[in-house]
């Protein structure tokens, strides 16, 4: 009787309303990743030996309790999570997603109509969506092509970010992946007001749901920070100005260093100006911006962009260094790049003098039709798993 | 082709699948967002007006908490011990019947070996099943909303069948997000890896409560029990080292203020749970806060300087009787606010005690989930609490 009573007490397991229509939901696999590894775990035959340090049956007094506390989160997330993740450095690309560009003309963001001085600063502008899933789909065929796996992640109809209607949802470039889940960043110059609170968080959740990979930092507080890039396993470029202050920067290096290695070489950037991307002179607030791998002691720099100490770090440490015209930072920021394994990379096909200073400096190059993108490849595309790739130093 | 767009292949039967809700909570905020149809710059935190000069720093003193319920659609966090507001249960099933487990089968005492299966050898699920009903029905009657959490079918942890899927409380939410954890003992083979990814997992998709940070490298962790919204006992032992603290203590700050005090409770034993002595290596089983200057403790599991700086600080101290502590963890309530405690009515010497200091107690009996060496306090992933006392500041 009693638990009959209990029985009819108001619940929370889910809202008893309808089920909003899909194109109003967020994007769910119908079999989402962890489910499909929890269903093949279950068919495993299961003993303490495949327990970490079981000794046995009638050895109790031999197990030491304390062996637990030597056992690292990389020994077992993808035992938990189904899968390895994480792309800190420049080894063989495998997997990636690319939001999915809606069909339709392009509804024009409503502040750029309120004032478009300001909205252009921050990065907005008008996206021609045929022209973009077109160019879209020819990268991801590329993608393909040199075997990297392509997740297409939809976003909502209508999605809003905290201030409004998102803009650059096909950014998906937002999170770091590191080996055992994302870095999720907290924007503090372009994009903060229209698409920074939102979109990456939007991107975290898809990928905890449908990938099984876990956010392991969200940046927080008065930190702010932006994702830098990887010029090998051990090296790692962090720019720091309006894009990411010190708080955020001291968030994300220690688990950078937990998860990829202790001895990791942070080149910090000191970048001027405070725009996110100034279009005159081609500086920027983002690593992704300025500077991308293109072998393992080969990088595509636009040094403008960078502060004396960075560009003396590359020079004295051996990099070849091809630099990126003025004019083509301008207009096609060709170090927005993706590298799809050592010596091959992706760029903007319209830098036709970059990619032909890259090849000369013995680096393939697949010319990638991107003018449709608010930014850039690398900004377009969440990368999410590469093979172990080469050390700069060891 | 290797294009995945996710709707390839055939679903799982449901009772197979993570617990989906018909629809989230995340996605009934963008809904309720799509219904506002002027949207203008003004709503933009630092914007200035058209033409004039913006301020570029502006960001960089902007703070996470003051942003996250725009994109999440809610307010998350119990560190303190302010009037509770929402806890998830997890639904008993058939697979937290340990003695079924395949491991139980094959060497009992090592499965024993950290303190758990305390007074049994099998688990009545049923009973366990309307004990959690009545756990749930008594929360809602103090004005508190229950989510019910769900597992699928036969969860898996990384090394093998889960167990105890009943312990929420795993998952530390904290204003802004959750903590996962990182144990380092305790059914490790069967829990310890998996469950609170489960939590976090759930608590992202369905409540829209993302994750602040995940603990890595060889470090441990565990959830640790709030005395204020200024006041956190974290537990140093065989499930939580001082790497671990080293990385929370970070996010912590950042949540609930720099002032924020953080005192180590280093318990003693190598166990999880000594059935002697009643210490527990969670600091939430050792300590709790029943009034802003009232704690409840068992001091033969807790440091003498822990204990001396609750003396010096000035805390009323109430001890909890040792055989109740064993039998029925007595020392690990649910604070429901300031002077108002849940605790497990079977406790009954030391409920007296904590009434006669002038505490309201809501007692519920929970016993069967004792048989895990675990309590309420394990059972109850806190959600949301309103802001409560401070101590210091």
């Amino acid at each position: 009787m009693a638990r009959k009573k209990q029985q009819q007490k108001p619940r929370v397991s889910g809202r008893r309303k309808a089920a909003l229509p899909p194109e109003r939901r967020s994007h769910e696999f119908v079999l989402n990743e962890y489910d499909a590894w929890q269903e093949r775990q279950r068919g495993r035959n299961w003993t303490l030996d495949q327990v970490p340090f079981y000794k046995g049956k009638g050895h109790h007094a031999e197990h030491n309790p304390f062996n637990w506390h030597h056992h690292d989160f990389l020994k077992y997330y993808d035992q938990v999570y189904g899968r390895q993740c994480g792309a800190a450095g420049i080894g063989k690309l495998k997997d990636v997603g690319l939001v999915r560009v809606k069909e339709g003309a392009a509804v024009e963001h409503p502040f750029l109509k309120e004032d478009p001085d300001f909205a252009r600063r921050e990065g907005l502008r008008k996206v021609d969506r045929a022209r973009l899933r077109d160019q879209q789909a020819a990268y991801a065929e590329n993608l393909q092509q040199h075997g990297v796996k392509v997740y297409w992640i939809d976003f909502p109809d209508g999605f809003r970010g905290a201030y409004g209607p998102m803009g650059d949802a096909h950014s998906a470039g937002d999170l770091l992946f590191l080996p055992g889940g994302t870095i999720v960043p907290k924007y503090g110059s372009a994009l903060a007001s229209i698409a920074g609170f939102g979109r990456p968080e939007y991107l975290a959740r898809w990928v905890f749901w449908n990938l099984g990979m876990p956010p392991l930092v969200t940046i927080n507080g008065k930190g702010v920070w932006a994702p830098g890039v990887f010029l090998a396993e051990d090296v790692y470029c962090q720019a720091v100005g309006v894009g990411t202050n010190e708080d955020g920067l001291n968030q994300v290096l220690p688990k950078i260093k937990s998860v990829v290695s202790e001895g990791v070489r942070v080149l910090r950037i000191l970048t001027p100006g405070w725009s996110g991307f100034d279009a005159e002179s081609g500086v920027s607030a983002y690593a992704n911006n300025l500077i991308a791998p293109l072998d393992v002691d080969k990088v595509l720099v636009y040094p403008a962009g960078l502060d004396k100490d960075s560009n003396w770090w590359l020079w004295s440490n051996g990099y070849k260094i091809v630099e990126v015209p003025h004019e083509e930072q301008i207009r096609d920021r060709p170090c927005n790049a993706v590298i799809i394994e050592p010596g091959l990379v992706a760029i903007n096909a319209a830098a036709k003098g970059t990619i032909a200073a890259v090849r000369k400096a013995g680096v393939e190059v697949i010319p990638i039709e991107c003018g449709a993108l608010s930014a850039g490849l690398a900004s377009a595309t969440m990368q999410i798993w590469r093979d172990a790739g080469p050390r700069k130093f060891d | 082709m290797t294009e995945i767009f996710g709707d390839e292949g055939p679903a799982l039967p449901e009772n197979r699948r993570s617990q989906s809700y018909p629809i989230t909570e995340y996605d009934e905020h963008q809904e309720n967002l799509r219904k506002k149809s002027n949207w203008s710059l003004k709503d933009v935190p630092f914007y200035r007006g058209k033409g004039k000069p913006q301020d570029p720093l502006a960001w960089h003193d902007f703070d996470y908490l003051d942003v996250y319920q725009k994109v999440y659609g809610r307010r998350c966090g119990s560190a303190g011990i302010g009037k509770l507001r929402e806890v998830a249960i997890v639904v008993p099933g058939p697979d937290d019947e340990y003695s079924n487990h395949p491991y139980f089968h094959q060497d009992k005492e090592y499965m024993n070996r950290d303190g758990f299966f305390l007074l049994s050898d099998k688990l009545d699920i049923e009973k366990l099943k309307d004990e959690a009903a009545a756990f749930g029905a008594k929360f809602e009657e103090n004005g508190v909303k229950v989510h019910w959490l769900r597992f699928p079918e036969k969860p898996m942890a990384a090394y093998g069948p889960m167990m105890n899927m009943h312990s929420a409380a795993e998952l530390m939410v904290v204003p802004g997000g959750g903590i996962i954890g990182k144990k380092s003992y305790a059914l490790s083979p069967t829990a310890g890896y998996g469950r609170t990814e489960y939590f976090a997992r759930w608590a992202l998709w369905n409540l829209g409560i993302p994750v602040l940070y995940t603990v890595t490298g060889e470090a441990c962790w565990v959830m640790g029990n709030w005395l204020a919204d200024d006041v956190f006992i974290n537990g140093i032992g065989i499930e939580g080292d001082w790497r671990g603290l080293e990385q929370v203590a970070p996010v912590l700050k950042r949540a609930c203020g720099e002032e924020l005090q953080i005192i180590s409770c280093v318990a003693p034993s190598w166990k999880y749970f000594d059935k002697h002595t009643g210490a527990n290596t969670h600091a939430g089983m050792v300590v709790s806060g029943l009034d802003l200057n009232k704690v409840l403790v068992h001091t033969p599991g807790v440091d003498f300087n822990t204990l001396a700086w609750l003396k010096k600080n000035g805390y009323r101290i109430i001890e909890a009787d040792l055989e109740e502590q064993i039998k029925h963890s007595a020392a690990a309530i649910v604070s429901l606010g300031p002077g108002i405690v849940m605790m497990h009515a079977r406790a009954r010497k030391t409920i007296a005690a904590v009434r006669k200091a002038g505490v309201e107690v809501v007692a519920i009996d929970y016993d069967e989930y004792n048989k895990y060496g675990a309590a309420i306090t394990c059972a109850t992933m806190l959600l949301d609490r309103d802001p409560g006392p401070r101590k210091f500041s």
